[in-house]
């Protein structure tokens, strides 16, 4: 601890014997009495309790006052914050610089590795067009193949062989280097040349090799960073795979709809071909004639088909659009029924050449089987209910209410309108078969389908 | 009146002011003879002197006993005394002649050596070692007062600085080299080899 010898600092004699004995003047009795005097006047004046509490203290020497100021504390990281604390051991000048020569010999390495790997991909494609090669290269190949890593003897074995093969073998070079670290994909992906025939996703895996990797004076220099950027490494991998898969789905599904729209095509040739003949009540079933009255009306319900302008619903476009219409849930039949625009575009009946039935298309369109027996009674309230007003206005001041008989044909029109009651042999008859004419339904597959009405006056 | 330091104080602790200024009385001459080796100001000493006994009844109600009651109040003379010394407007550098450490040396060595020539080789001396403490640091130097010059154990000096035995051992031997090497670099090796004279 002491490295001199307590006796070789002993100062001499006299110095020694100053020290201990040091003489100061001696003051007389009288002047110690009365400084006593003075502390004791000054003591019965003193309250317990009035000293502060530093001059108890130990005391503090100005060296380590300064040394204090002049080396704060170390600021403590967030407690339970392990990151910050490598944060903070990495903040130190060693650790960088062993992070930093730790990467730098990872770098080196794969530039190594991967450049005798691109030598030989060079030569494999010299080989493979049949261009002239020099000697200094077919000397220097063997070895070069020889003394590379995996990714470089695999690349040696490509030679001769297709374009294809070649960039599958470096699509799956790019992705080892993934694996393997950094550094490599980002040399795999600035090193190996890019063909036009290379997978999206190996283009992507470069991209992010080159995102991932460290540029040149920075360093990755946490593993959560690290983390951060396999993440959205593996986020774009699977956006391209995603985008591969669409595209496979979309060549593969492009026949399927243009089969769709011939289909469509030779429906509406054929309910346009079938002759707008008025069908006969069905006079059979009782349960066809629905008493309006015993369902509540629901007057205000919307009738998309009923309140479209009949100019925009070309005849051939409303008949081609049945069988699509009949393919959805019968409930919601009106807002079903609405036009598909391209669809209508698509099957132009003047442009439609005649089909026969023999042909596969006609089979798929000819899809009576799958409308329904006939209208929902919802459907037929919401379509009387859309006439109803202007019915009630026509027999207006009348007493007695009426009765109608209104026929729907499979297309949905109103086909018939038979008046009965007050309103019959009035001008009231007419009026109400103009208006109940203008009700609406969905297609349907019965040839006719009739419902009995009750027309009260307003 | 009599007793000892903890009879003293826990007297005047219940209210006896007779038996506070018997620790005055017993104490002064120390806590005056301390306070001029640090302030090298005889005024200030005892004005440091006097505010440290006030101090020290003022704070009788803290005094929990695991101390002596003179190291207690070495304490607060040597907070004091370096409130004092750094209160100052300006540093004193150099060992002035009116320096009370000095003057007491000259008021002794005149009484007892009759030779003019070891008078004033006495005091040459003195003024070196003056300067020499006076060029240790803080520490170093309250240190050596303390263990050198008043005479306090190391276990006291410790008691009285707050730090262990072995920093105060430590200080006082590092006070000591430098003191030794100052006073040699000014020619006094010979003689302290020679062993004085």
């Amino acid at each position: 601890m002491f490295p001199e010898d307590p006796k070789d600092l002993e100062l001499g004699e006299e110095a020694e014997e100053l020290l201990s004995h040091w003489p100061l003047s001696e003051k007389s009795p009288a002047e110690w009495d009365e400084l006593a005097a003075r502390i004791d006047a000054r003591i019965k004046i003193t309250e317990l309790g009035s000293t502060p509490d530093y001059l108890l203290d130990a005391p503090i020497f100005e060296e380590q006052d300064v040394q204090r100021r002049s080396h704060p504390r170390m600021k403590r990281p967030s407690a339970g914050s392990l990151a910050a604390l490598a944060k903070a051991s990495l903040a130190t000048p060693g650790a960088a610089d062993a992070v930093h020569s730790e990467d730098t010999e990872r770098e080196a390495l794969a530039r190594s590795l991967l450049s005798l790997a691109v030598k030989a991909r060079a030569e494999t494609q010299d080989s493979g067009t049949a261009q002239q090669r020099s000697p200094e290269t077919e000397q220097r190949s063997p070895g070069g193949y020889s003394s590379g890593s995996a990714q470089s003897s695999g690349s040696a074995q490509s030679s001769g062989s297709a374009q294809s093969s070649d960039s599958a073998q470096s699509s799956s070079a790019v992705l080892s280097g993934l694996v393997n670290g950094p550094s490599m994909q980002f040399l795999a992906a600035r090193q190996a040349p890019a063909t036009s025939a290379e997978p999206p996703i190996a283009s992507a895996v470069a991209v992010v090799s080159e995102a991932t990797s460290p540029k040149p004076g920075s360093s990755l220099s946490s593993k959560s960073e690290r983390g951060m950027w396999f993440g959205i490494a593996f986020g774009l991998l699977g956006m391209a795979a995603a985008g591969v898969m669409y595209i496979t789905s979309t060549q593969h599904s492009a026949p399927a709809a243009s089969a769709i729209a011939m289909a469509d095509g030779a429906t509406a040739r054929t309910a346009a071909a079938e002759p707008a003949t008025p069908v006969p009540p069905d006079p059979t079933p009782a349960g066809a004639l629905v008493n309006i009255e015993e369902v509540p009306l629901a007057e205000a319900a919307p009738a998309p088909l009923a309140t479209l302008p009949k100019a925009a619903l070309p005849k051939d476009a409303a008949l081609a659009r049945h069988p699509a219409a009949a393919a959805r849930p019968s409930t919601r039949a009106p807002a079903a029924a609405a036009p598909s625009p391209a669809a209508a575009a698509d099957t132009p009946a003047s442009a439609a050449p005649p089909a026969g039935p023999s042909e596969p298309g006609m089979m798929m369109a000819d899809s009576h089987s799958s409308l329904p027996d006939h209208p929902s009674s919802g459907a037929v309230q919401a379509a009387v209910g859309t006439v109803m007003g202007a019915a009630r206005a026509c027999v207006a001041g009348q007493s007695a209410a009426s009765r109608a008989t209104v026929s729907f044909g499979s297309d949905g029109k109103v086909q018939s309108v038979a008046v009965a009651g007050p309103a019959q042999g009035t001008n009231a008859e007419p009026c109400l078969r103009n208006a109940l004419s203008g009700a609406r339904v969905q297609p349907f597959a019965r040839a006719a389908y009739s419902v009995n009405l009750t027309v009260r006056p307003q | 009146m009599s007793g000892t330091d903890r009879e003293l104080v826990d007297r005047a602790r219940e209210g006896d002011g007779e038996a506070f200024g018997v620790i005055v009385r017993r104490y002064q001459k120390r806590i005056y003879r301390l306070a001029v080796h640090l302030l090298r100001d005889a005024a200030e000493a005892e004005d440091v002197t006097q505010d440290t006994f006030v101090r020290a009844y003022g704070a009788l109600d803290r005094f929990d006993g695991r101390s002596e009651p003179f190291t207690w109040m070495y304490r607060i003379a040597v907070n004091l005394s370096l409130n004092a010394i750094r209160s100052r407007k300006a540093k004193r550098t150099a060992t002035t002649p009116d320096d009370p450490r000095i003057e007491g040396l000259l008021i002794e060595r005149r009484a007892t050596h009759a030779d003019p020539a070891a008078q004033t080789a006495d005091h040459q001396m003195a003024l070196v070692l003056c300067d020499g403490l006076d060029q240790l640091s803080e520490t170093l130097r309250t240190t050596l007062i303390l263990v050198s010059v008043d005479g306090l154990s190391h276990a006291e000096a410790a008691e009285v600085l707050g730090c262990p035995e072995g920093t105060v051992a430590w200080r006082v031997h590092e006070a000591r080299r430098k003191l030794k090497t100052f006073m040699d670099d000014r020619g006094y090796a010979e003689r302290t080899l020679l062993g004085g004279g």
